[in-house]
């Protein structure tokens, strides 16, 4: 759009203030609201913002024990260069747009670190080799009858389900409706920003929910993350509750984000995965992907599970996987494959946390199917029985901040793939967040989670 | 814990310090603290001296670990084991403190004794450890060229890398000796010694971040 067609833009939608939206590595959302007259002047290059919006922990603390040759030497200005084909009104507040950005430095090019930019390149490697991708994420998340400042109040203890009174069980039709009011307010708040959802549901856990967004391509879908996970939080906020993407808020059930996706070749648009003169459907293309995620897998843990809080859910028959495996249409496997119908065929990531940010985590899954069409990795043999409970070491996930970073670490496929300053970038921020888990308050031995973990986490992630 | 998952760090032919997988920031300071003392040729004979099981505390949060002693093996584990003799409750960055209290001294006092000369932990001056420093880290990426230390108590200044009769250093550095020697011995963390007043001096961001990501690697003992 040229500056007078976003200006007759912004008369339609009588939108005034644009606020600017991107992620920060550990995933908080960062941005401005700016006068619609700023927003235009600073086009192409977008508005300033300090060098630490995007290097900051989840706290908003730089992160002080990594350094990468982009950053800013003296805490210099890097830019939120706005991508306008995701220029949105708000709907709500009629005088609001929102536009996701890039990091950018003042010269207007990318910045290796930004996780959009970083899922950009991904997605632009695997179109080189002629295919395209549609990715769908699942949302899991807890919501409380509490608003934040009470949960603050109460120190994060005895938080009351919206759904008290009704019992856990997925799918729970009772618990649903109780959760309605909110989920309806949802849905109005995803539509009006052109968010496409194909469903939710109440999930295992008390009070858990989990929310369905349409499969579309990757840069797209994590972007509808995003705003999804303000809405959820915004619509909580003005319904005086409170809601949070903790993966393990209790020592119950905890919350992921799964990761579907597919590829196709990008002229014919025709599905890559599926293959009807295989015996199980699976394309030659498929199991060569599915080979380099898995090899990979060990270090995209990492970026997968990125907070400490994260490796809570690793406990054996917790509907969590814990092993590099695969099989088909099993869901105690890292990967499930879907591959008996033509239209469906897709892999089902299912490591993820709720927490992770999801333009990396769908970089790193990228990056392993990638490493796999370059590589002649094995695909270990299909695992048809529960995933769970067994004897052997060698499959193990990494379970663990500092086990996965170091598994990263040696990643010489990701790093070759992602970027070896990126990668090394990332795996010193997660020993970061490992040495503060273990030395600033929380308690690494119990079962329990410490109140370390619900300051830092339960808003913010 | 099976023998075949544990770090073992063979020192020399008398000593060894063993690590269970996985080893959280306290057993790794310590491993890396008591490394660094088996150089010392009387330590081998403290040791001795102190066998059987001890446990550290902090008295501000809930990290602890476990000292298993056994010949001359050094075992350390996260938490505190049950067949610890003493339990040291104490602030983990001074354990000589005012603040140090024994739990189950009066069983044990000689014990207690032993264990508190053992983690007595000795200070190299500041400048053995600023040249030692240097020599090991000059050439990682971003460092300075050349960093001028000022000891304020000992009113002495020392100057690291090359060419400084043609421009000024690119770092200075202040503090006294001990915080000095504690920073360039690898026993603190960069960022935590100037935030908290201890270190001073002028330097850029990134000079401060490398500082700290090595100093981070030293203490755990992941960089010498």
């Amino acid at each position: 759009m040229t500056i007078d067609e976003l200006t007759e833009w912004f008369d339609r939608h009588h939108v005034d203030i644009i606020r600017t939206h991107a992620t920060s590595l550990d995933g908080p959302g960062i941005g401005k609201y700016l006068h619609r007259d700023k927003f235009l002047s600073s086009l192409p290059r977008g508005h300033a913002v300090t060098d630490m919006a995007l290097t900051m922990d989840i706290t908003g603390t730089p992160h002080m024990t990594s350094w990468h040759h982009q950053r800013e030497a003296n805490l210099g200005d890097i830019y939120l260069r706005p991508d306008i084909a995701t220029l949105v009104s708000d709907g709500t507040d009629k005088q609001l747009g929102h536009c996701i950005c890039d990091f950018t430095n003042d010269k207007g090019e990318a910045l290796e670190l930004c996780p959009r930019s970083t899922l950009k390149k991904m997605v632009s490697m695997v179109e080189d080799q002629g295919y395209g991708i549609k990715t769908a994420f699942e949302l899991e998340f807890f919501l409380f009858k509490e608003s934040f400042e009470e949960v603050k109040r109460g120190k994060y203890k005895r938080l009351s389900p919206i759904s008290a009174g009704g019992h856990p069980g997925i799918y729970n039709l009772r618990n649903s409706y109780l959760v309605s009011p909110y989920m309806v307010e949802v849905i109005k708040r995803l539509e009006w920003k052109g968010i496409a959802w194909e469903a939710w549901n109440d999930e295992a856990g008390l009070s858990q929910l989990e929310l369905n967004l349409t499969p579309t391509d990757p840069v797209s879908a994590a972007d509808n993350v995003v705003r999804a996970k303000q809405i959820l939080y915004e619509v909580a906020v003005d319904m005086e509750m409170s809601i949070t993407f903790m993966p393990k808020p209790s020592i119950s059930f905890g919350s992921g984000m799964h990761i579907h996706h597919s590829l196709h070749h990008k002229d014919s648009k025709e599905p890559a995965f599926f293959d009807d003169k295989d015996a199980n459907n699976r394309s030659k293309l498929m199991v060569k992907w599915m080979s380099g995620i898995l090899k990979t897998m060990p270090g995209a843990v990492s970026y997968l599970c990125p907070s400490a809080n994260s490796f809570r859910r690793f406990k054996q028959y917790a509907a969590v996987p814990m092993t590099v495996t695969w099989g088909e249409e099993n869901k105690s496997t890292a990967l499930r494959t879907i591959s008996q119908s033509k239209g469906l065929a897709r892999i089902e990531h299912r490591v993820g946390a709720s927490d992770l940010n999801p333009y990396l985590g769908m970089s790193v899954i990228l990056a392993g199917g990638l490493a796999g069409l370059k590589n002649d990795f094995e695909l270990p043999q299909e695992f048809t029985q529960l995933a769970w409970g067994l004897k052997t070491s060698d499959l193990d996930l990494p379970t663990s901040l500092s086990l996965a970073a170091k598994n990263l670490k040696q990643d010489r496929f990701l790093k070759d793939i992602m970027g070896e300053t990126t990668v090394e970038y990332w795996a010193k921020t997660r020993e970061a967040e490992w040495l503060a888990f273990h030395t600033e308050g929380a308690d690494a031995l119990s079962e329990s989670i410490s109140a370390w973990e619900y300051e830092r986490y339960f808003e913010q992630v | 814990m099976e023998e075949a998952t544990l770090q073992r760090d063979r020192l020399n032919a008398e000593i060894s310090i063993v690590l269970e997988p996985d080893p959280c920031p306290l057993v790794k300071i310590f491993a890396n603290k008591l490394k660094k003392a088996s150089r010392d040729s009387g330590f081998a004979a403290m040791l001795k001296q102190t066998q059987g099981c001890f446990a550290l505390k902090s008295n501000s949060d809930p990290q602890a670990l476990t000292f298993k002693i056994s010949g001359n093996e050094i075992a350390l584990f996260s938490g505190i084991k049950p067949e610890a003799k003493i339990i040291i409750h104490t602030p983990l960055d001074d354990t000589g403190s005012q603040k140090t209290r024994v739990e189950k001294l009066w069983r044990h006092p000689l014990y207690a004794m032993r264990v508190g000369r053992l983690l007595e932990f000795s200070q190299a001056n500041w400048v053995d450890s600023a040249k030692r420093f240097w020599a090991l880290n000059k050439d990682y990426p971003g460092m300075p060229s050349s960093i001028k230390i000022e000891c304020s108590d000992e009113n002495r200044e020392f100057i690291l890398g090359a060419e400084l009769e043609l421009k000024a250093p690119e770092m200075t550095l202040i503090g006294t000796a001990n915080e000095l020697s504690k920073f360039l011995s690898g026993d603190t963390v960069f960022i935590q010694s100037t935030m908290s007043g201890k270190l001073s001096g002028t330097m850029s961001f990134e000079h401060a971040v490398v500082l700290s990501d090595l100093s981070l690697q030293m203490l755990l003992g992941e960089r010498e």
